[in-house]
């Protein structure tokens, strides 16, 4: 019998997928990259013409950045810590040996396969200052300071938008650092047991420094997400009161909406930009402290 | 076993929540793809016989946005079903769902010729100014229905660039303030002429415990119509026609910032927020929750266009006759917006033009708007239509005779789209912007879509 060992695959087997990538994301992004540097007539690309860095000015200029600059960042970092946070409380509570273990896993995991728009229809009506649910169990048990313009408060509405989108991303994180802490030799425990650590002890020195890897993947797609979020905004606040909601995707948004479609690529290509600029560094910081198991 | 069981349930449980949730989700979409399916089904033509001679009866494709689908409209397609061995065709109506992003379908449509036998539309000028499409509309100068409108009503709107582009479909909007004339006898209160009048009534309709004015800004579009008003009074103090107005305004010489009124109205609006005339939740508050409040009287004023009273008479027919109109009241000499009926077009798609065009004519003619006016009665262009108008609209109706009607500003003079307005009011009321950003905004977003067009009066 003769060794494969020594014969690689060759290079033609690479080809559907090469297709594929140049097809659908090459082509696109270099398309992208150009309409960006045009002025295009809403849809008549035959009149495509010529628009040097005026999309790019008119994105960075435009009065809406700051605003979406803030809540994206806001929004980013705070679902991100939220999401990871709670996930990984979840995920370390519903490790243990529980009765009902399947039950609240499945309950914690459902919010995530719900249609984003359904999620953002049932808060809309939810979170309404007089008719809504929440404001209404409030005023009822006597907690009427605590009942807020949730959605209509500029202030408080981006942060409404972060308790949406953790109320129903927690239990994907718990899902992904579950599967890590699975892959956990319990050899790790008896042998900390025996030594008579502490359950923190045992979390800091056993469980995290394990389950990191799959900590970072959550932590990067938590942070990716965060920052190109649009569908939850778009059927929630459509990026008001005003500005309060506004973020990069909605901007984008915007300038497409309107028929400017060199405005809106650039736009785009600046928010690729920003996600790169900030996950990148973030990725290499934390994979340099994950152990190998 | 148990645990078998157990997850037999949960997960049995939890498909029927995403189905549900699925369901609810896409409840639209499938419409959409089922009438699509339906239309192409229904494409393939079908022949009755009708009396002695047999006669093929077409079914002619017609897309709409849904909020088009009025009343009148399924009286209409109803009466074209049951004549249909008489007209030779019937209609399979699509419909999707407006705003921008209903816009931004019917572009992509028309960019890519995908495109139905009829067309219910902005009219030729939106067609053309921003869709570049008027050249896949037919020219339908000629139809003998259009003998019975006045040509000066259709010029500029329905006929463009010296052709009939499209036909009226739909009542004549008229814009005003819409009141529950019960809270107003109640509280021996009459329509007000000027803004003194309009606060001092929404003072005393406060003190008896109910909202003076309704606003719906969870509808942001709603948050614009009493601006509409200063804009209107701008228009009429500068002395000039619309047409030149807009001249000024469309090549860089005149600006949103300068109009006082305008700008004075966006801080009315405010200014009655302000002083607590207004329901306290008003941007979470939608249109429809503004029906119920007008209708069961917990609410006194809604200001809008006479669709608001279209929604009444299906919502609340008995409700009807409670409720009147009057002109926004200003300076004493107020004026109702008038806001032409929609655009009834034949596409050159169609499969076949002459029998498209004949549709068209048989909906413009006196016979096919009454069947339309008498379950959405109203202002028609048509002149041979006979209807009972509701006491609202006959209200407004009255400021017309009177000469008080102006034809309303959006969608009517500018060449370049301004930018959400809405979403800047939304933005001017939670502080984000002042009422002076709010014109400049639509200024700069103006800018920007001349420059992108290359216009050489905003070099």
């Amino acid at each position: 019998m003769k060794s494969t060992r020594n014969k690689p695959y060759t290079y033609a087997l690479i080809l559907p997928g090469i297709l594929l990538y140049v097809a659908f994301f090459l082509v696109p992004s270099l398309f992208g990259g150009v309409l960006s540097f045009a002025n295009v007539d809403r849809f008549s690309f035959s009149a495509i013409r010529f628009a040097g860095w005026t999309n790019f000015i008119n994105v960075l200029t435009d009065d809406y950045l700051s605003a979406a600059i803030r809540n994206s960042f806001i929004f980013a970092f705070s679902t991100t810590l939220l999401k990871v946070g709670i996930g990984m409380a979840l995920a370390v509570f519903l490790n243990r040996k529980l009765r009902t273990k399947n039950y609240l896993r499945t309950v914690a995991f459902l919010p995530a396969v719900l249609s984003t728009v359904a999620v953002g229809v049932f808060f809309t009506s939810a979170l309404h200052p007089t008719t809504g649910m929440i404001n209404r169990f409030l005023y009822a048990v006597g907690l009427d300071a605590l009942a807020q313009d949730w959605l209509t408060n500029p202030h408080l509405a981006i942060y409404s938008l972060v308790g949406i989108e953790t109320w129903k991303w927690s239990g994907f994180t718990m899902a992904i650092l579950l599967a890590g802490l699975q892959s956990i030799s319990h050899d790790y425990y008896e042998c900390a047991d025996i030594e008579g650590a502490s359950g923190w002890q045992k979390f800091r020195s056993i469980t995290f420094p394990l389950v990191l890897p799959y900590f970072n993947n959550a932590l990067i797609v938590n942070l990716i997400g965060g920052l190109k979020v649009f569908d939850l905004v778009q059927a929630v606040t459509q990026g008001g009161p005003g500005s309060a909601t506004e973020v990069f995707g909605t901007l984008v948004f915007k300038s497409f909406g309107s028929g400017r479609f060199g405005e809106g690529a650039a736009a785009s290509i600046l928010l690729s930009l920003i996600v790169i600029a900030i996950t990148l560094p973030t990725w290499k910081l934390i994979s340099r402290k994950e152990v190998e198991l | 076993m148990q645990q078998r069981k157990k997850k037999l349930i949960l997960s049995a449980l939890s498909a029927t929540m995403v189905l549900t949730m699925a369901a609810c989700g896409s409840n639209d979409k499938e419409e959409g793809g089922a009438s699509q399916a339906a239309s192409q089904a229904a494409s393939e033509s079908v022949s009755t016989a009708s009396g002695d001679k047999p006669q093929e009866v077409k079914t002619l494709s017609l897309l709409m946005f849904t909020d088009w689908y009025t009343p009148g409209w399924q009286a209409l397609e109803k009466y074209i079903g049951d004549h249909s061995s008489e007209l030779g065709f019937k209609l399979d109506i699509q419909k999707i769902a407006g705003g921008s992003q209903g816009e931004q379908i019917l572009k992509t449509k028309i960019a890519t010729n995908d495109l139905p036998d009829l067309l219910q539309n902005y009219g030729p000028k939106w067609m053309d100014q921003n869709a570049n499409a008027l050249d896949k509309l037919v020219d339908l100068t000629g139809l003998g229905s259009l003998a019975d409108y006045d040509e000066t009503a259709m010029d500029g709107v329905y006929k463009y660039k010296g052709k009939y582009y499209s036909v009226p479909i739909d009542a004549t909007t008229l814009m005003g303030v819409f009141y529950n004339k019960k809270v107003f006898a109640e509280l021996k209160l009459t329509p007000p002429t000027t803004w003194d009048e309009f606060l001092t009534v929404s003072e005393k309709i406060k003190e008896a415990g109910k909202t003076p004015v309704y606003y719906s800004g969870k509808d942001t579009w709603t948050l614009q119509t009493i601006p509409h008003f200063g804009f209107s009074q701008d228009i009429v103090s500068s002395g000039k026609s619309f047409p030149d107005f807009w001249e000024d305004m469309n090549t860089n010489k005149k600006h949103y910032a300068e109009l006082t009124n305008f700008i004075d109205t966006i801080k009315k609006s405010k200014e009655l927020i302000d002083k607590g005339y207004v329901n306290k939740s008003y941007l979470s508050d939608t249109y429809d929750s503004a029906q119920q409040a007008i209708a069961d009287g917990t609410a006194a004023m809604h200001v809008n266009g006479s669709w608001f009273i279209g929604e009444i008479i299906k919502k609340f027919p008995d409700k009807v006759d409670d409720i009147g109109a009057f002109p926004f009241p200003l300076t004493g000499d107020n004026y109702v917006n008038i806001s032409p009926p929609g655009s009834l077009s034949v596409t050159t798609s169609a499969k076949d033009v002459e029998l498209a065009k004949r549709a068209v004519d048989f909906i413009a003619s006196a016979e096919a708007q009454q069947v339309y006016a008498e379950a959405q009665p109203g202002i028609y262009l048509n002149k041979k239509v006979d209807v009972q108008l509701s006491p609202a609209i006959a209200d407004l109706n009255q400021a017309l005779k009177d000469g008080k009607g102006i034809l309303h500003w959006q969608g009517n003079g500018e060449l370049y789209p301004y930018g959400s307005f809405d979403k800047f009011m939304q933005d001017y009321y939670v502080g984000g912007k002042t009422a002076e950003e709010v014109a400049q905004a639509l200024d700069e977003e103006t800018a920007k879509n001349a420059k992108s067009k290359d216009d050489p009066n905003w070099k």
